[in-house]
């Protein structure tokens, strides 16, 4: 082997274990979300981001699987828009239960809330920024005497007016 | 000066090349897709992980050099990249086999863009390179 070869299979190998090391806690997250709602017979079937130039709504769509009622206790919700923190609450849904087989679409941010709101409404009015939000959802749900958490990341992009 | 194509490399050597970009292509999708993404210590914009795709084909074929082989081996790379990412995507279900298939169905459907892209992209990577053997490093083809 020249050293050419041994520098370019070199890069290679440092190339792999730097992308692999990078993507290890995205793969973890990943899977301890779906084994935290498969275990309890839950499906996320989709997260949905709709920002605009007047506001933000973020939601998800969850299918119980089972055969059993779900019960989803609350959701908090981390959100930041280029970078910096713009929201983060908690909605307590007392008295959502899906029943075997339900669907359920639920709107996790409608407003952005606090102190924030008028800068970021602001900012997000302006046509000449570009800017993406992201956020990260803890979706706490229950099923007979089991309770699971799941972490359910999500983003979106606004550019142009 | 003109050197001879090398193409005596062992089937290892080219099963450890092949592996190797295979996983870098894969991690590099799954840097910035949704799935795995946003968890990623640095998530990666869209526009790098396909310049790291480029930069995998070019590599590929500064190893390589013969051109028909570069050509497999790239398509080789997007077949075990995309391999890889149904590994991570359905993990998950070997421990709860009960919902397996949905899980694995979602996988095998993020398998298509891993595949075509990579492919895409690494095999322009590949003419580049190829271009970098023949003009600057002498190789005939």
């Amino acid at each position: 082997m020249s050293r050419t070869d041994r520098l370019l299979l070199g890069t290679l190998v440092l190339v792999a274990v730097l992308t692999a090391v990078n993507i290890l806690p995205g793969v973890a997250g990943w899977n301890r979300s779906w084994r935290a709602f498969q275990s309890l017979g839950l499906q996320l079937e989709a997260v949905r981001v709709r920002p605009d130039r007047h506001g933000l709504e973020v939601d998800l769509l969850l299918w119980n699987d089972s055969d059993v009622p779900v019960r989803v206790i609350d959701i908090t919700a981390a959100i930041q828009a280029n970078g910096h923190s713009v929201a983060a609450g908690r909605l307590t849904l007392d008295g959502l239960t899906l029943l075997g087989g339900e669907r359920h679409s639920q709107v996790v941010v409608g407003e952005v809330y606090g102190n924030t709101q008028q800068t970021f409404e602001e900012q997000i009015s302006d046509p000449s920024v570009e800017w993406t939000v992201s956020g990260q959802m803890r979706v706490a749900v229950q099923s007979r005497d089991e309770a699971e958490e799941a972490i359910i990341p999500f983003r979106g992009v606004v550019d142009g007016p | 000066m003109v050197r001879e194509v090398a193409s005596s490399r062992g089937r290892w050597r080219a099963a450890v090349e092949v592996l190797l970009a295979g996983w870098v292509l894969c991690a590099l999708y799954a840097s910035a897709a949704s799935s795995i993404g946003p968890g990623a210590l640095l998530r990666l914009p869209y526009w790098l992980t396909a310049l790291g795709d480029v930069g995998v084909g070019v590599i590929l074929a500064l190893l390589v050099v013969e051109l028909r082989r570069v050509l497999i081996a790239a398509a080789l790379a997007a077949g075990a990249a995309a391999v890889f990412y149904w590994l991570l995507l359905a993990a998950p279900a070997l421990v709860a086999p009960d919902f397996a298939a949905r899980l694995t169905n979602h996988a095998s459907i993020q398998m298509v863009p891993v595949f075509f892209l990579s492919l895409f992209l690494a095999l322009i990577g590949a003419l580049v390179g190829t271009l970098v053997n023949t003009a600057a490093r002498g190789y005939e083809l």
